[in-house]
């Protein structure tokens, strides 16, 4: 019996790191886009990021969020001859969990375009509605065979998971 | 009706028994998270072979304040308790598998050597790629990332990985973009190089990350120091966190010529498994089978199962191979392989169950406190 379900997945942050990067800098687009990277936001689950953007907007700003969940601000006289338009996407790539299986692991699916194998045997967030829970993506079964040196890019797929300790 | 049923002195009775299984278990929790927490700070550290440094301070940090610490030149960190016969040597190993900074190119990259002996996945310098680094260096931690070809380039093309990754072709950026911004940022040759420390709770008491195989054995070792009573140790423990594992067993070696002891029990996880009949994580400690070509010693191997009976300790069995400290040990001194299992091991997300850390101290404390 497989329960569906919906969460999304993305490696987990470091805070250790970029906290260790910004001791060299100084500013605040350093401090914005530190919030905006540790925010997590695979795509059709951008919630968050949204979220951080809109906390981020000059008291000025009026945003608005359309049903695909973009998020627009317009400024300037409404009836202007000339519009400019900038656009920044706030999505990133993933997984999206799937399903629960028996034995307590998650069938993933990803999204967008990205080399599978960087998620093998890493450490990753699933971004739960009760918040953050911790898993690992298990490695290929033979990882440790000399035989899986000669198809290093054979990982992807259904072959992903993820153990979260269950 | 249920009042009439129970009479009130038996109905108080249920409900102390209740309290007490709830503190009982409460008590179980906060130890278990507090094991958690150990591991996680000596995990939370980089230790490549023979660049040991941070995992010793971490150790003498969390050790309690009456063990005196000694140190040799190659690194190992070795505490004695009690005195006389018999002897108990613990070794536990600080160092991991990593890199060192071999040389930079002209646009500001480090390139890496592969620092580990021992038997590693070939996928392991695959499973740095794209990853966040740590560059130990002198002045301090220098965070960098191992470069990867751009998926917009690349995608849908398998190219990129058609061979297996090695460790010259990583390319790390620091964000220099010259030898001289390299210099500038402190990064020299022969820095100790290791993945970020990205380690997670898992459910159950569970943690993932890199290095655990060792540092959950230090982490053990740790716990039984802070949980022992010295006046009641049997004749001598020696108690050592050892350097330079992966490298060939360089630290053990020298404790193995150093230290007098009758019985090794060397710490680590076993020799990596992956099938059903692997030492699973949360399922009790795992111990050497006992003789075989590597003369694992028998008698330790009775000692331990008697004082984890003892106990109620579950174990689990595993082969060891002689890769490890053990094999600074085979054939000078009785020694027996044990350990905390770990699960996907040499990957950057190896997992462990903090209840086999607790567990694995308990056992050792009961050995080291017994008859032996």
């Amino acid at each position: 019996m497989r329960h569906r379900a919906l969460v999304a997945l993305a490696f987990a942050a470091i805070p250790g790191v970029l906290l260790a990067a910004r001791s060299g800098r100084e500013g605040g687009s350093f401090a914005i886009l530190q919030t905006l990277v540790e925010t997590p936001g695979v795509s059709t689950r951008e919630q968050g990021v949204r979220d951080k953007i809109r906390s981020l907007l000059p008291s000025w700003a009026k945003s608005e969020t359309d049903s695909r969940g973009n998020l627009l601000v317009a400024a300037g006289p409404e009836k202007e001859a000339k519009s400019l338009l900038f656009i920044a996407h706030m999505d990133e790539t993933g997984y999206l969990v799937t399903a629960i299986r028996e034995d307590g692991s998650l069938d993933v699916k990803p999204v967008g375009g990205f080399f599978e194998t960087l998620y093998e045997g890493q450490v990753v967030q699933v971004h739960a509605a009760k918040g953050d829970v911790g898993g690992v993506v298990p490695p290929r079964p033979d990882y440790l065979d000399a035989a899986a040196g000669e198809s290093p890019g054979a990982f992807g797929k259904e072959a992903v998971r993820v153990n979260v300790g269950a | 009706m249920a009042n009439r049923a129970f009479p009130a002195c038996l109905r108080a009775s249920i409900v102390l028994l209740a309290l007490s299984l709830q503190g009982w278990s409460s008590a179980l929790a906060d130890r278990i998270e507090e094991a958690r927490d150990l591991v996680r700070a000596l995990a939370s550290v980089g230790g490549v072979a023979g660049n040991e440094g941070q995992v010793r301070a971490a150790i003498r940090k969390a050790a309690p304040t009456w063990v005196a610490f000694q140190d040799d030149n190659l690194g190992n960190l070795t505490v004695v308790v009690g005195s006389g016969k018999p002897s108990l040597l613990l070794v536990a190993h600080m160092d991991e598998p990593g890199y060192v900074v071999s040389g930079v190119t002209e646009q500001g990259y480090l390139k890496l050597q592969r620092l580990a002996r021992i038997p590693l996945s070939p996928l392991f310098d695959q499973f740095h790629m794209g990853q966040p680094l740590l560059v130990q260096a002198r002045r301090g931690t220098v965070p960098a990332v191992a470069v990867v070809h751009s998926t917009h380039l690349w995608r849908g093309n398998a190219a990129p990985l058609a061979r297996a990754v090695l460790d010259e072709d990583l390319f790390v950026d620091i964000g220099a973009r010259s030898p001289g911004e390299v210099e500038a940022a402190g990064v020299a040759l022969l820095d100790p190089v290791v993945i970020a420390r990205r380690i997670v709770d898992l459910a159950g008491g569970k943690l993932a990350g890199p290095a655990m195989d060792d540092r959950a054995g230090c982490a053990a070792l740790v716990w039984l120091l802070q949980t022992l009573e010295p006046a009641k140790i049997h004749g001598t423990l020696t108690v050592a966190f050892s350097a330079q594992q992966v490298v060939g067993g360089r630290g053990a070696a020298r404790l193995a010529n150093r230290i007098e002891a009758d019985e090794v029990l060397v710490v680590d996880a076993p020799a990596a498994g992956t099938g059903k009949s692997a030492p699973a994580p949360g399922k009790g400690p795992v111990v050497a089978v006992p003789g075989g070509t590597e003369g694992f010693s028998q008698d330790i191997y009775n000692e331990v199962a008697e004082h984890a009976a003892l106990s109620h300790l579950p174990l689990q069995n595993a082969p060891y191979g002689m890769a490890g400290d053990q094999g600074a040990f085979a054939g000078k001194r009785p020694v027996l392989p044990i350990g905390v299992p770990v699960l996907y091991p040499g990957t950057p997300g190896e997992i462990i169950d903090a209840h086999d850390v607790v567990a694995l101290a308990t056992l050792l404390k009961s050995m080291a406190e017994g008859d032996r």
